[in-house]
């Protein structure tokens, strides 16, 4: 890690604080958890349920051996990092005795209190983690498929599709047209199509300085406007455009065979590279096992992030609906730490510890420039809130040097996470 | 059995004096004397929202009579309207979609009445999870009016019409960025008419979105199609489809 002070890396790690308290170190038995998914939420999970309770049964239950995380892969995009440098494993895991299964989980039967895998395998739960993270809407935009996005990436998971849209931005002549398709709310990340924009702005800049890019946004107003349009102002001229709903830039159909997509009201467009970012929802596993509602995300009780539907099944990170907390890594990192402590306490027979959550969300404006969203959340009422004055947002006229402090905080902030998540080799 | 004991009974909505807040005089106007439909009218909007300033609903009315009117009301706000509508003629069943704006957790109600007289009520909580991560945490002066997008396709046996005018909908009650009280700025009406006449009147209020959005079945055989905005200084946006 360059550049970072001990001092700022303390300052990545005070962000991520535990809750449970030491006293809950608790007889729980030799419970067996299985958790799903190994992204943020879910390697949290299967870390902190160790290192709380060294004699639960944790089974992760992931696919990948390997896993490339979405923070930092706008990076990889504009060539300031390699895709290999967002590679997080599971053998630190392992090393700590967390059981890695590498396979898809097919859905969780909560009658047998099984987890089905791809192959048909049962696994036995007492508890289930449930961290799928989420899948594309691939109804909504006509002509948006699996096959097309192999075409038009969405590179909205971390790998293959992000090495796609590089490769894309790389080959493109100098002139051509870079168009990021945005979707409505709710999405992963709410500040991520700008930062890579942003990003994907400054490689055109450095690399292709006749090419644009294109927002179509189906909103009529994003996460940190002011910040990024006047960041974009002042960095990349008349580079990015950004066009909202009210200008017609929901697209509704794309035809990857000629790269072009149309908008909602009849205007069309034709690029060089399409990045197109469809509506998600929560990954296919949840509806599967009857855990979504009509929206397509997991509702949960806020205080312990238990399924709404499903006392034994908690679920933390973007597959559950969370709100106002944003889907973000930070978040999935504290929920994930809710839910374990939550877990805990009912396997010890025990109240669940009381809540709360920060989230802070740091978007590059370009290499070594960055602002910020926080805000703290609790619980009132039986309901997650976001603490009224809590809110704190990079100021627009920031003194000298505040941008690059927020940038060097941000790697500061992604090395703790992910070290929180995944954890090292001892 | 009294009327409003009725209404809550085919709603089963949650059970309070007052069931509709903010709104419960214009929705007893509205009722008044008559008996509410069980069948006919369906609400569509999410049961939860991440951005209160713009809720997608669709409605749909089944077997009503032309013309029908309807009423968009909220129940938590001082002033609870959404909207009024004139329908003259639609591709049956009537569907509208349109966007709302809910400040907070409420109720969303729609009323509507038809040629014959009768009368429809449909609710729906929305719980408004609002998240300052999402838009601007202060409003921003509507800066630009206009243009009135549009768009007509063929959709069935009729047409599908998109429309949505850039306009701010300022209610007379939000700050700017350095706190300054943005004076109110509403549209006045929205019409569409075919070749036959005048098929919609729309009045806008508080409670409808920013950048106004309706989306409406119509019958075949009505083009071409004159949509017209209207705002406060009379200023109108027109546009002629196809
Ligand atoms: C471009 C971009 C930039 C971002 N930048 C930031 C940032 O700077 N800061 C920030 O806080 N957030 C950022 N995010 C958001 C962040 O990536 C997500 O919020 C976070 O990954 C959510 O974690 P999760 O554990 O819920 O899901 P994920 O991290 O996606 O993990 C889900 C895991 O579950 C596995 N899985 C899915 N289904 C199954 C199944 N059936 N069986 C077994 N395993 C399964 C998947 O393989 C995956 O490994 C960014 C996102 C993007 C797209």
């Amino acid at each position: 890690m360059q550049g970072l002070t001990r001092r700022q890396l303390l300052a990545g790690a005070a962000m991520l604080p535990w809750l449970l308290p030491g006293a809950l170190q608790a007889s729980v038995g030799r419970a067996r958890v299985l958790v799903i998914g190994g992204g943020f939420a879910g390697a949290t999970a299967a870390r902190y349920l160790k290192r709380q309770a060294g004699q639960l049964d944790v089974v992760l239950i992931e696919p990948k051996s390997d896993f490339h995380t979405c923070p930092f892969s706008n990076h990889v995009l504009a060539g300031l990092r390699e895709l290999g440098s967002l590679r997080q494993d599971y053998r630190a895991l392992q090393q700590q005795q967390v059981l890695h299964v590498r396979e898809w989980a097919r859905e969780i039967d909560l009658q047998a209190r099984q987890v089905v895998l791809q192959g048909g395998q049962r696994l036995r739960y007492d508890r289930v983690l449930l961290a799928p993270g989420i899948d594309m809407d691939w109804q909504v935009i006509e002509g948006y498929d699996r096959n097309a996005a192999s075409r038009l990436p969405h590179a909205w998971q971390a790998g293959a599709q992000t090495a796609l849209l590089r490769r894309q931005l790389q080959a493109m002549d100098d002139g051509g047209l870079v168009i990021i398709s945005v979707p409505d709310n709710p999405y992963r990340c709410p500040p991520g199509p700008y930062e890579r924009a942003s990003l994907i702005a400054h490689y055109l800049s450095q690399a292709k300085p006749r090419s644009k890019v294109l927002i179509l946004d189906s909103k009529d107003s994003f996460s940190k406007q002011a910040l990024f349009q006047q960041g974009w102002q002042a960095l990349y001229g008349e580079r990015i455009e950004w066009v909202g709903r009210a200008g017609d830039g929901r697209v509704v159909r794309a035809d990857a065979g000629r790269r072009e997509l149309l908008c909602e009201f009849g205007q069309r467009h034709r690029a060089a590279v399409i990045n197109l970012i469809p509506p998600q929802k929560a990954a296919e596993i949840a509806a599967r096992s009857g855990l979504v509602d009509s929206s397509g995300w997991v509702p949960i009780r806020p205080a312990t992030f238990q399924a709404r539907e499903a006392g034994d099944i908690y679920v933390a990170g973007d597959a559950c609906i969370a709100a106002p907390m944003p889907k973000s890594a930070y978040s999935a990192n504290a929920q994930a730490k809710v839910a374990v402590a939550a877990l805990l306490a009912d396997l010890a027979g025990q109240e669940p510890p009381s809540a709360a959550w920060r989230n802070t969300c740091y978007s590059a404006l370009a290499p070594g420039q960055a602002v910020s969203i926080a805000a703290d959340y609790g619980i009132q009422e039986q309901r997650l809130v976001e603490l009224p004055g809590s809110l704190t947002l990079s100021p627009l006229q920031p003194p000298a040097g505040l941008r690059a402090q927020e940038a060097a905080l941000a790697d500061a902030w992604y090395q703790s996470i992910c070290m929180d998540a995944w954890g090292h080799l001892a | 059995m009294t009327l409003r004991l009725l209404v809550l009974l085919v709603l089963a909505g949650p059970v309070a004096a007052q069931p509709w807040g903010q709104a419960q005089n214009s929705v007893e106007q509205w009722l008044q004397g008559h008996e509410v439909q069980t069948q006919g009218l369906s609400l569509a909007v999410p049961t939860w929202v991440e951005d209160g300033a713009f809720v997608a609903i669709d409605l749909t009315l089944r077997d009503a009579q032309p013309p029908v009117s309807l009423s968009l009301l909220r129940s938590g706000e001082d002033d609870p309207r959404i909207a009024t509508l004139h329908v003259q003629a639609w591709e049956a069943p009537l569907r509208l979609s349109t966007r709302v704006r809910l400040p907070r957790s409420q109720q969303l109600i729609v009323l509507a009445r038809d040629g014959r007289g009768r009368v429809w009520l449909a609710a729906q909580a929305v719980e408004v999870l609002s998240s300052s991560c999402l838009s601007p945490s202060s409003a921003q002066p509507g800066s630009n009016l206009g243009p009135l997008q549009a768009w007509l396709e063929p959709h069935g046996r009729g047409l599908e019409l998109r429309s949505l005018l850039r306009h701010p909908m300022e209610t007379g009650r939000r700050s700017s960025v350095d706190g300054q009280l943005l004076p109110r700025h509403l549209p006045t009406h929205f019409e569409v008419s075919g070749t036959h006449g005048n098929l919609l009147r729309i009045e806008p209020f508080e409670g409808l979105a920013a950048n106004p959005y309706w989306r409406m079945l119509l019958p075949a055989g009505q083009t071409p199609l004159l949509l017209c905005w209207v705002d406060a200084d009379g200023r109108a946006f027109s546009r002629q489809l196809p």
